[in-house]
């Protein structure tokens, strides 16, 4: 009712305009046709002006009356979000599958004895690239998924008894081969201490270790000593990984638990990734009471450490 | 390698569903296969498996439904201890699955084929003892 009310305002008014012309331009009988084309086409460049500020004017209004019903727009706010993290779990859904398949035959032509026998040294390899490449995409996807999870609270932990220092060393050793890539040697102190058993959810404990572990080997360069300790501090263990690394600065610092963040410095150009790693570690942590901490110095390595509360 | 075990695979992407295939056939399992949920439930009502794979996501018929009647009373295949295919393991769907009678769940794209056949059989194995 409102926009039909309103438009036939706007035309009686833009009638009335031109009657007017008419008139005013009969009037001034020598350029009678011309200021008539120029008062049409005044009165055309006035009203495309109103309608533009009207609509700014409504949009203003109803911002308004949103703002009085807060919840309102909190709610299409968060709907909004639940639409984009389900495009988000939908979309990885349909690039894992295929990313599956890559994964089955690569493993198929490379570990197949028959299959494998038939392919030459040089293929092999790019074989591993794919590998490699399809490793990476499916990192990245599963990535994203944990993201969407924790920001619609849907991440829960399957918490379980394990020993904490187990655990870092099965991680350790799994990463033991990059690190020897790039001449690096990965260190673990216990500090005489043989089992410290934690209620956490292990698989994502796993992950966290991981990240940081990964990010020491990417970011120190070759023959780096990357160090992990624990420690417990009354309540909490402290697990802390340090390299001898590029460092960090304050300014990254600032920002580097944040999604997606990756330094611009240009030391770290060359070294993929996709920003997400920590910001997931760092959820990880705090769901379990514990915290992430980063402590560095350009030049002088990294530590990252993360407190853990031990029972829970 | 004749194990002279009987398989039946439900899985829609067609590539998936040969490799398995090929993996199962390998280690010497005798391969029935469905592409979508109807032939899926078709098949696994009308033969006798030792095992049966289940894609959750599938056209005409998900996997939870396909489950629901294998499960169902009077179902011949009521027995055939199924495993669950999924790609993005919601909790609530697998939890679903196990309540329903699922004997395991596999995240496909964390898994290796190869690796589902052991993880299968090392199952299937401590059920019987």
């Amino acid at each position: 009712m409102d926009d039909t009310y309103n438009i036939f305002k706007i035309s009686v008014i833009f009638l009335i305009f031109i009657i007017l012309g008419y008139f005013l331009s009969n009037n001034i009988s020598s350029f009678s046709s011309f200021f008539f084309i120029i008062w049409i086409i005044f009165c055309i460049i006035i009203l495309f002006i109103y309608i533009s500020l009207s609509d700014v004017i409504l949009n203003i209004k109803k911002e308004g009356k949103c703002r009085k019903s807060g919840i309102l727009k909190i709610n299409k706010k968060e709907s909004e979000n639940l639409k984009k993290n389900d495009f988000i779990s939908i979309t990885a859904h349909e690039i894992k599958t295929p990313v599956a398949v890559i994964k089955g035959y690569t493993d198929l032509l490379l570990n197949d004895k028959d299959i494998s026998l038939k392919i030459t040294n040089d293929v092999k390899e790019y074989i591993k690239r794919i590998e490699n490449s399809s490793d990476q995409i499916f990192s990245l996807v599963e990535n994203l998924l944990n993201i969407t999870k924790i920001e619609n609270n849907e991440l829960s932990l399957n918490k379980e008894k394990f020993n904490i220092l187990d655990l870092i060393e099965e991680v350790r050793e799994n990463l033991i081969n990059d690190a020897d890539l790039k001449k690096q040697t990965i260190l673990f102190e216990t500090h005489n201490v043989k089992d410290i058993i934690v209620f956490a959810d292990k698989l994502k404990i796993e992950e966290v270790l991981n990240n940081l572990l990964i990010n020491a080997i990417n970011y120190t360069p070759e023959g780096g000593v990357i160090k992990i300790s624990v420690k417990v501090e009354e309540k909490f263990i402290n697990v802390s990984v340090k390299d001898n690394g590029i460092g960090i600065s304050y300014e990254d610092q600032k920002k580097i638990f944040s999604k997606f963040f990756r330094s611009n410095s240009i030391n770290v150009r060359n070294i993929s990734g996709t920003g997400l790693g920590l910001y997931i570690s760092s959820s990880i942590i705090n769901m379990h009471g514990g915290k992430l901490i980063l402590d560095s110095k350009i030049g002088h390595g990294s530590t990252f450490s993360f407190l853990l509360p031990i029972n829970v | 390698m004749e194990n002279n075990k009987k398989i039946l695979l439900v899985e829609d992407d067609l590539f998936l569903l040969d490799l398995y295939t090929q993996f199962f056939t390998q280690r010497g399992y005798n391969v029935s296969s469905a592409s979508d949920g109807e032939e899926g439930i078709k098949t696994a009502l009308s033969g006798t498996f030792d095992v049966i794979l289940l894609d959750i996501m599938l056209p005409k018929k998900s996997g939870i439904d396909i489950l629901k009647d294998i499960k169902a009373e009077g179902s011949p295949a009521r027995n055939t201890p199924v495993f669950m295919l999924t790609s993005l393991g919601y909790d609530e769907i697998i939890k679903n699955a196990f309540q329903l009678g699922a004997a395991g769940y596999f995240l496909k794209s964390n898994i290796l084929p190869n690796q589902i056949i052991d993880e299968v059989e090392s199952i299937i194995s401590q059920n019987k003892i």
